[in-house]
């Protein structure tokens, strides 16, 4: 019965969310960019046509073609396959490391904030020191270090992305913390746990979603960043990598090297920002 | 002329940056320790043949056989007294190369970023005197580009289209080989051009938003209002009466994102062969240079928290509410 009722009300807050969001004619067209790279990245098995890793499968720089629909690079790679698979490793790496610094960031914050006194100063001044280090050159440094596999870029970048959430999150909690629903369920004798869990977590949910949003469209570049300057690894076809060997023969101008993968970049964070400043934009 | 605590409130600030600074270089003693080679390696750099003398001076140098606590201090000693170490590669020491390395870059950066603040407000200020006109919404798709683009991206891009395409700019360098007929000036300066540009244009994004959003609040404020109905004329209310109190939040915010913009720097110092901090950590990546990675990683985090020091002791100066936090 409660189930039922949660859900009710829970569908009811989406659809009135929606027609507000449906409004913002930037925020819909984020969404559709958005939603254009996903499905790109769903369907790449079945409608790519040669294994992306492949060298050779084509000439060396042939021109796009029937065979070969975008071109092929300098190892006679596809570039169409290689283009839909770097839709997935854009989308996983972005996944994958906004949701490490939310889990991160979220916990850091709600502890901070819903604690306070030391705890909180300890907590506020961690947070402000890794803000002020320089998130894509620790990176950097890491992965040359450590060498840049996919997981260990994934974790690197995901390990310092949680700042910007954990203090969105500290203030959240700081402010419902004094509210009337909180003061009650500390009276009705709940635990620390359920009340920063149950009660202020799901109620300050959304500008926690609004900030891992921005967080993922920065996690997505600074990956294109690192596979830009070689440091991730070689085999994984990333756009950002795939920029970067195109740079290597600009004089050559085989346009159809770089600009595809130049093109879904831009399209994807464009449209993840997008939907975030329309999402900002509903919540203010 | 200063409200008192002043000088209070600059000691409280920069003790506060002495965690950060010790912060940093922890990170890089912790790093040492926990890659995956032999510490003393890690202080020389994957240089291939090394003679067994200077790694064991090395050893001996950092105090590598005592114990860990020990280390760390040798270590903190030796950042605090400049000593970044000694780059096998370049056959200098660190601090030497970076030093050397420091002149284009800060060319470079301070280029962009008075670039990116100029054009920023200006362009802000004209959007927020008719929001949603044409040229507004017109603004605001560019400014979207601008701050989802990466610098990376847009740097090829402009290369390749303004260099190698049109041939209006030379590709890379800071001053052309060979020698240049017209004066050094201009060599350098069409040179600038492009990398300045692109590393100016996320921030340029970032200052325009800024700037729109404050001084569209700024002009809904009662004593714009009033001014108006004084009968001012348009030009002395927005820059007069609003723009000095809109443009606190971009003060502040592009104060900080001086420091940032040396990081954002690796990548096109890359792409235009700059000269500069830039590619040196771009080559040192490559190289697996250690020593020089480490080094230039302690300067930049200390040009971002001075450059954030500044900004709350201006802010301090400005606005003496502040201080009483």
């Amino acid at each position: 019965m409660l189930s039922k009722n949660l859900i009710i009300s829970f569908v009811g807050d989406m659809s009135r969310f929606w027609r507000r969001y449906k409004k913002n004619r930037g925020g819909v067209v984020g969404l559709l960019f958005l939603a254009f790279v996903v499905i790109l990245a769903i369907a790449a098995p079945a409608i790519s046509t040669y294994d992306p890793t492949k060298t050779g499968v084509g000439g060396i720089f042939a021109e796009p073609s029937s065979t070969h629909l975008l071109g092929t690079d300098h190892l006679g790679r596809d570039i169409y396959s290689r283009l839909l698979v770097g839709a997935r490793v854009a989308l996983l790496v972005s996944f994958l490391a906004a949701g490490i610094s939310a889990v991160i960031g979220s916990v850091v914050g709600a502890i901070g904030g819903y604690f306070g006194g030391i705890v909180d100063h300890l907590l506020s001044k961690v947070t402000e020191i890794f803000q002020v280090i320089p998130m894509f050159f620790l990176a950097l440094l890491l992965l040359t270090i450590f060498g840049g596999s996919q997981w260990i870029v994934i974790s690197t970048i995901g390990v310092l992305g949680w700042p910007s959430i954990a203090r969105v999150t500290r203030g959240e909690f700081i402010r419902e913390r004094e509210k009337e629903y909180v003061q009650a369920a500390f009276a009705l004798g709940a635990s620390n746990l359920d009340i920063a869990l149950f009660e202020i977590f799901l109620n300050v949910l959304p500008p926690i979603i609004i900030s891992t949003c921005f967080v993922m469209s920065s996690a997505m570049l600074t990956e294109a960043a690192l596979s830009f300057l070689g440091i991730s690894d070689p085999s994984i076809p990333s756009w950002g990598r795939m920029i970067g060997d195109a740079r290597l023969f600009l004089f050559r101008d085989v346009w159809w090297v770089l600009l595809p993968p130049a093109l879904m970049l831009c399209i994807t964070t464009i449209g993840i920002n997008l939907i975030g400043d329309a999402l900002n934009r509903i919540i203010r | 002329m200063y409200a008192p605590g002043l000088k209070t409130y600059i000691i409280k600030r920069l003790l506060s940056a002495l965690p950060t600074i010790l912060v940093v270089i922890v990170i890089n003693f912790a790093l040492i320790h926990a890659a995956p080679y032999d510490p003393a390696l890690m202080l020389v750099g994957e240089a291939g043949y090394v003679s067994k003398e200077y790694v064991a001076r090395i050893r001996a140098e950092y105090g590598l056989d005592k114990s860990l606590p020990e280390q760390l201090l040798v270590y903190i000693l030796k950042v605090v007294n400049a000593d970044f170490g000694y780059s096998y590669f370049h056959g200098e020491p660190v601090l030497r190369i970076i030093a050397q390395a420091i002149p284009a870059t800060l060319l470079l950066m301070a280029t962009a970023f008075t670039i990116a603040i100029l054009i920023g407000i200006v362009f802000g200020i004209f959007s927020a005197r008719k929001p949603n006109s044409m040229t507004d919404i017109l603004f605001g798709i560019l400014s979207t580009a601008g701050y989802s683009m990466p610098r990376f991206l847009l740097a090829t891009l402009v290369l390749w289209m303004f260099s190698l395409n049109l041939g209006w700019f030379p590709s890379g360098g800071v001053r052309t080989v060979g020698g240049y007929s017209g004066s050094d000036v201009v060599d350098v300066l069409t040179h600038l051009c492009l990398p300045a540009l692109t590393l100016a244009t996320y921030d340029l994004a970032l200052v325009y938003r800024l700037t729109r959003t404050s001084m569209l609040d700024t002009l809904a404020k009662d004593y714009i209002i009033t001014a108006r109905s004084k009968g001012l004329s348009e030009k002395t209310v927005l820059f007069k009466h609003a723009l000095r109190n809109a443009i606190a939040p971009v003060v502040t915010t592009s104060g900080v994102r001086f420091g940032l913009l040396l990081a954002g720097a690796v990548t096109t110092e890359t792409v235009f062969n700059w000269p500069g901090m830039g590619r040196l950590i771009y080559e040192a990546t490559l190289l697996g240079d250690y020593p020089l990675l480490m080094g230039t990683f302690v300067v930049i985090c200390m040009t971002v928290i001075i450059s954030n020091l500044l900004v709350d002791i201006i802010y301090g100066i400005l606005d003496p509410r502040v201080r009483l936090k």
